[in-house]
């Protein structure tokens, strides 16, 4: 099963041996509101830098935590608002036919996989 | 089948003994050496246990301090209690923790989880382990949580310690080591009256005595 955002920073931090307090303070955030983000009781996401932040100290993927959270990096919204037509009826499309999703999905990460394998 | 034990009276040396050897197991682990002050969330995360500091709004009875949610292995501690003088968190999540230890029966939840998984949930009672001023039995449980908070945050060996660094009789030095442990000036005196290092007149702020 997929972690949660909360579910995914709570285990990278234990698994780095920091306190919530310890993180909160390097990461410049209140601790109490950490500890809402790890049980996924946030009343809103983490800004991007927060996120960034939060994965570099984690040695988590930064654009990955980013999407996890329910963000979309400043620079895929850009690109957004510049399709922001073809948007509505993409995800549309990728939400009714998971074929077609998963399809997308590997065609976009196949230069990266490559990347990584050569 | 609950997941709450029944009260049973528990001697102090067990009592003690538990907190001890939760801080000797912690000991052995290099993730989780303790120091001091000591950080009750990191003994909440070694036993298995999740934080999260959040608004537990008042019921009927009044407010509640902290809370212990079993099936979860979550702790939820009330952001209220920030704003006490400091010491007071780490006191009441011991406190907490002290419950965990004493007074939930882990295993009987373990296999609440499990029906759970399974869709037994109707038969199931999962209210939430309260943390609040009470009566009775309840209350004989909560000064039980309250002697295993001393001992964890308190342990023999680290007041050894710090009071060979301090005089005793001077308030200063008392204040000083209430830093060094996270705890309120009250824990402190309330442990090393237990532990008849000091001698506090009732109404007396004047230490007539040390014993060290």
């Amino acid at each position: 099963m997929n972690q949660s955002f909360g579910q995914l920073i709570r285990e990278a931090r234990k698994d780095k041996g920091f306190s919530q307090r310890e993180l909160a303070k390097l990461i410049g955030l209140d601790f109490t509101y950490l500890s809402k983000l790890e049980n996924d009781r946030a009343d809103y996401p983490p800004k991007e830098d927060v996120i960034r932040s939060l994965a570099q100290h984690l040695d988590l993927n930064e654009e990955e935590l980013i999407f996890l959270a329910g963000r979309i990096p400043q620079r895929d919204e850009d690109f957004i608002k510049q399709n922001y037509k073809g948007m509505p009826a993409l995800f549309r499309r990728m939400q009714e036919n998971p074929d077609f999703a998963k399809r997308v999905f590997r065609e976009a990460t196949q230069p990266e996989n490559e990347e990584k394998q050569g | 089948m609950s997941i709450i034990k029944r009260y049973r009276y528990i001697p102090d040396s067990e009592i003690e003994a538990k907190a001890n050897n939760i801080l000797k197991r912690m000991q052995e682990t290099p993730k989780y050496i303790p120091k001091w002050p000591l950080d009750a969330t990191r003994v909440a995360e070694f036993l298995g246990l999740d934080v999260v500091w959040d608004r537990i709004p008042p019921d009927a009875e009044g407010q509640i301090a902290a809370r212990i949610l079993p099936l979860e292995h979550l702790i939820e501690i009330n952001e209220d209690i920030l704003e006490l003088p400091k010491g007071f968190e780490q006191s009441t999540l011991a406190h907490e923790l002290g419950h965990w230890e004493l007074h939930i029966d882990q295993k009987t939840a373990g296999q609440f989880k499990e029906l759970i998984k399974q869709g037994g949930k109707g038969e199931i009672d999962m209210q939430p382990f309260l943390c609040r001023a009470v009566s009775g039995q309840l209350q004989k449980m909560e000064w039980q949580a309250q002697r295993f908070a001393s001992y964890l945050l308190m342990p023999h060996y680290i007041l050894e310690q710090m009071a060979a660094e301090h005089d005793l009789t001077k308030w200063s030095h008392l204040y000083a080591m209430q830093k060094d442990l996270g705890v309120t000036i009250t824990n402190l005196k309330v442990r090393l009256r237990q532990l008849n290092w000091i001698i506090l007149p009732p109404g007396d702020n004047t230490i007539d005595m040390s014993l060290k």
